[in-house]
């Protein structure tokens, strides 16, 4: 783990989750690696968001274990990648319907949000390399791309991904293994459909890396 | 040296390192720490109502016990009529014993044997009732006549054990009969006879507790049911010698009951006693 995942740090007068804390510490890891996995900038956010508020719904009934918490955030982080996908339809954030019932005023208005938004989505899309590989990625179950994202795209080395996904090491080799066999393939294919469409894909070679 | 696949290229280009979303992150926070705080409230106003609820709940609880504990009916009195059930001598006495000039029919007992006779007719013109009747003594203000029956089993005369009648609240028996004046009253004691073992005299325990209640207003030509609550409507005659005080420490250890016609000179006396009851 790159920071400490020590328990005690997150826990509240209670010895219960303290969100705010954990809000604080792996905001950025979470929303990293939803946008890794989902390519949508303001989906990415509305995802962990949602992730943080799901957190802070049932923060007594967290278990303290030998788990890093950061596995419970990857692990629902997860799970609403997955069910984002399953519904076509974006889903409102939950955190504004609980919000409907507060006084609480936004810091910045909508406007500079959805700014803030639209810059960072123009970033993602200029970096090629991402744009294919996320699409890629989504040709592949779900398991294949949650070990693929955190080994090569958030930089995680195998005995984290192991801890974060609550699986053995080897497993995680294994699957990382098969994961990018695949990707290899589907890469291959396209790379026939865009040479028998003229399309010159070397063209990526020069993509400098960000 | 292996090269490298396109797709590890790809994987390596591919990562996002530079998005910053510092509004939304704080807007998002802020919404976040007010839902917190908003929860808090609401912990609050839930744990108070939750308070309040089970306070309720309780109160309500005890009220429904109270409740059912002051609507049960009461339980039915038993009703055990001595004629049949209690007693076993019967007998009149007067102040002659003790050198009145009272005199008493059914003839008192003079040495243990048993003078009772029964009279007829009973309550209803049926079978048979107690009647005592004489005139009590001139000589005397204190000239006094009565009928008076154990409780307890036959026995000898001395160490006669009482009955238990803490169980029932009232007494009830039919009464007619005259008393020209004088009182007359139910008494309920523990009196016992006590044997001085070097002349072998007889005499009453000077502790003996006395529980009467006037009865002389339901005397009349005719039966009547006399009533009588055994805890309210009896009072102690003050004993000088001390004794039992509370109506239940001489309704645990009951030994006789008696029919006393007091402060009578030269009154004369005639009552009918049928349907004795405890209920």
């Amino acid at each position: 783990m790159k920071r400490q995942d020590d328990e005690k740090l997150y826990q509240d007068a209670l010895g219960k989750i303290d969100v705010l804390k954990l809000y604080d510490t792996y905001y950025d890891d979470i929303f990293r690696y939803v946008l890794n996995r989902t390519g949508d900038v303001e989906m990415s956010r509305d995802i962990t968001a949602d992730v943080f508020f799901k957190v802070y719904r049932h923060r007594w009934k967290y278990v303290f274990t030998s788990a890093p918490v950061s596995a419970w955030l990857y692990r629902i982080a997860g799970n609403e990648v997955v069910s984002a996908h399953r519904n076509t339809t974006r889903r409102p954030l939950l955190l504004d319907g609980e919000l409907q019932h507060s006084d609480v005023v936004p810091v910045a208005l909508r406007g500079d949000l959805q700014e803030e938004i639209q810059q960072a989505q123009e970033q993602v899309n200029r970096n090629a390399a991402f744009q294919r590989v996320n699409q890629q990625l989504k040709k592949l179950p779900s398991k294949y791309q949650e070990v693929i994202v955190l080994r090569y795209l958030e930089e995680k080395s195998i005995k984290e991904i192991a801890l974060l996904l609550g699986k053995r090491e080897g497993t995680v080799k294994s699957l990382i293994s098969r994961g990018i066999s695949q990707l290899k393939r589907i890469s291959f294919t396209e790379k026939d459909f865009f040479a028998q469409n003229g399309l010159l894909v070397e063209a990526r070679t020069n993509e400098g890396v960000n | 040296m292996m090269s490298q696949h396109p797709v590890e290229f790809d994987l390596k280009a591919a990562r996002l390192t530079d998005i910053r979303m510092d509004k939304n992150r704080t807007s998002t926070r802020r919404a976040l720490q007010s839902a917190t705080e908003y929860s808090c409230v609401q912990a609050k106003k839930k744990r108070v109502v939750r308070v309040i609820f089970s306070m309720g709940v309780t109160f309500g609880f005890v009220l429904g016990i109270v409740c059912v504990w002051m609507l049960q009916p009461a339980p039915q009195p038993t009703v055990v009529k001595v004629a049949t059930n209690l007693g076993s001598i019967w007998c009149t006495y007067s102040d002659n014993a003790t050198g009145g000039s009272s005199v008493v029919w059914p003839p008192e007992s003079t040495e243990g044997q048993n003078n009772f006779v029964k009279s007829a007719p009973g309550y209803g013109d049926k079978g048979y009732a107690v009647r005592f009747k004489g005139k009590a003594g001139e000589r005397s203000r204190e000239g006094f006549i009565g009928v008076s029956t154990r409780l307890g089993p036959p026995c000898q005369f001395t160490g006669c054990n009482g009955v238990n009648i803490q169980k029932f609240n009232k007494i009830r028996f039919k009464m007619k009969g005259a008393v020209s004046s004088g009182e007359l009253v139910l008494l309920i004691s523990n009196d016992d006879a006590a044997v001085n073992s070097e002349t072998e005299a007889v005499s009453m325990l000077a502790s003996a507790d006395v529980y009467e209640a006037q009865i002389t207003e339901f005397v009349s030509d005719e039966w009547r049911t006399v009533t009588l609550d055994l805890r309210s409507d009896f009072a102690f005659v003050k004993d000088d010698a001390g004794g039992a005080q509370k109506a239940d420490d001489i309704l645990a250890d009951a030994k006789n009951l008696k029919w006393h016609v007091r402060n009578a000179k030269g009154a004369d006396v005639d009552v009918w006693i049928d349907e004795l009851e405890f209920f």
